[in-house]
């Protein structure tokens, strides 16, 4: 039988493991869920520059062709904007991804670059909108390379960091 | 098709295409109001209006009449947020509409545009700063043409008689158009007028106010719309596919559309039309009405004025071919 201080360390240990994946879970996910995040814009660009679709429509077209996380705040904006009529694009916009960024591995720059996108979603002609749009891809692209970088640099670091942590406070607190 | 009250029409077919701020001071505002405003301005940093046939009332922001100082102030935002609630959220869907400087609501109410157009080459390209906004509500008024139709048939033929009709903006003009449209398709038999193929010509969605194809104020059971077509091709369309006996249109002004109306006379149909004009005289300077005086198209001449309301008829006139 375990000693409650054997079984004390290995919950310690088991403890700061998680933690430690946790953290390096997040580095793994957040190049991911900024692709999606691009993939969903380039398709809202097909919309609003070829068919011209109306913006809540084309947002959740958007969400129903690039599945993945981001989806769902496409959809949120979208079925938001549907459902109330005249309000402000920037505002159902910047609240579908607050509502939703702590489901996403995001960072708050990451966020930023979503949020900026608001204010000219729908504002402007098909031109601009282009611009607008593909200068957030851009951005979101150039987030993407960092974030895999960090990803190969801080995924294994943070799971080793967790257990090996983990580890010291159990032998500490023996 | 019934037409709904007006103050109905105003909260549920226009606020809702307005920015969540004025659509709020709107909702608020006395029923008995809205009944009677026609027009709604707003201007940005200006205060909200209503335009009434009895003169201007502005409204706080509890949608309460008030002097125009107290009253609630249109915001640079709240102007642009309305531009794009109008747009449905997607300005981009709109350009060409934006760059005519209206758009259509649901229910054919025009929103009107003033601001700060980028222009290149003498043509607009877009809308850079929306400077004001003015709704015209469109209304459906049945029987509004019953004092002039009389006027207008042509008992010998069981037809109508080609028609312009005229007055300054804002006086009735479709209104009385879209009525006509309607007795005329349905036929008034009283009148020895048997229902007619009418072919309207819609190029702003003004006179049939389609969504989607169909229309929706009642034009009568024998008309097509030929809905958002330049009016010029719109009636040589009509010519070649609808076999019309009366095509109608909404403000004749370009050349092409007085080529349009001749190609009609010559096949034998009737035309009613509409154009901006205090008088015969102003009208006449028109283009496409100057190509068409020394053919003496119209036949009848219906002369509208505001002074007592729109819609009020001031005189029917007989042209060359009276």
């Amino acid at each position: 039988m375990m000693s409650p201080s054997a079984a004390g360390a290995l919950l310690v240990l088991a403890g700061c493991a998680a933690l430690g994946n946790q953290a390096a879970l997040w580095y793994g996910r957040r190049p991911r869920d900024l692709a999606h995040c691009q993939a969903c814009l380039q398709v809202l660009l097909t919309e609003i520059d070829y068919g011209l679709t109306p913006l809540d429509e084309a947002l959740q077209r958007a969400a129903a062709a690039a599945p993945g996380p981001a989806a769902a705040v496409f959809r949120m904006a979208g079925e938001d904007l549907a459902r109330t009529p005249g309000r402000p694009p920037r505002q159902a916009w910047s609240q579908a991804w607050r509502r939703a960024a702590p489901e996403l591995a995001l960072s708050a720059a990451d966020l930023e670059i979503l949020l900026a996108l608001g204010p000219s979603l729908g504002a402007s002609d098909r031109h601009h909108q282009q611009r607008h749009i593909l200068l957030c891809s851009r951005r979101l692209a150039a987030a993407e390379t960092d974030a895999r970088a960090a990803a190969q640099r801080y995924l294994r670091l943070y799971r080793y960091l967790g257990v090996i942590a983990g580890g010291l406070l159990a032998v500490l607190l023996a | 098709m019934a037409a709904s009250p007006v103050d109905y029409v105003w909260r549920q077919e226009i606020a809702p295409h307005l920015a969540p701020p004025v659509r709020r001071v709107l909702d608020q505002a006395p029923a008995a109001l809205l009944a009677r405003a026609v027009e709604l301005r707003l201007r940005a940093g200006g205060p909200l209006q209503l335009v009434l046939a009895a003169g201007d009332v502005f409204l706080d922001h509890r949608g309460r009449p008030c002097p125009p100082a107290e009253a609630y102030r249109i915001s640079g935002q709240v102007l642009a947020d309305c531009w794009q609630a109008a747009c449905r959220g997607s300005v981009y869907a709109w350009e060409e509409e934006t760059r005519q400087g209206f758009l259509t609501l649901p229910g054919g109410h025009r929103l009107g545009l003033a601001g700060r157009f980028a222009v290149e080459n003498g043509r607009v390209l877009r809308l850079r700063h929306v400077g004001g906004i003015a709704v015209r509500l469109c209304r459906a008024v049945p029987g509004c043409a019953d004092p002039v139709l009389p006027s207008l048939v042509d008992r010998k033929r069981g037809t109508v008689h080609h028609t312009l009709i005229y007055s300054p903006p804002g006086a009735g003009k479709t209104t009385l158009l879209r009525d006509l449209v309607r007795q005329i398709s349905t036929g008034v038999p009283a009148l020895g007028l048997p229902g007619r193929r009418v072919a309207v010509i819609d190029e702003r969605s003004e006179v049939a106010a389609c969504r989607e194809g169909a229309a929706q104020h009642d034009l009568g059971p024998r008309t097509d719309v030929l809905d958002g077509v330049p009016k010029a091709e719109g009636i040589l369309m009509a010519l070649r596919a609808l076999n019309p006996e009366v095509i109608a249109f909404d403000e004749i002004g370009h050349p092409a559309e007085a080529e349009g109306v001749l190609a009609a006379l010559y096949a034998g149909v009737r035309v009613i039309t509409t154009a901006h004009g205090s008088s015969r005289e102003t009208l006449a300077r028109r283009p496409a009405l100057r190509e068409l005086a020394p053919v003496g198209v119209f036949a009848r001449f219906v002369r509208l004025a505001y002074r007592r309301g729109p819609g009020f008829v001031a005189a029917v006139e007989g042209g060359a071919r009276g």
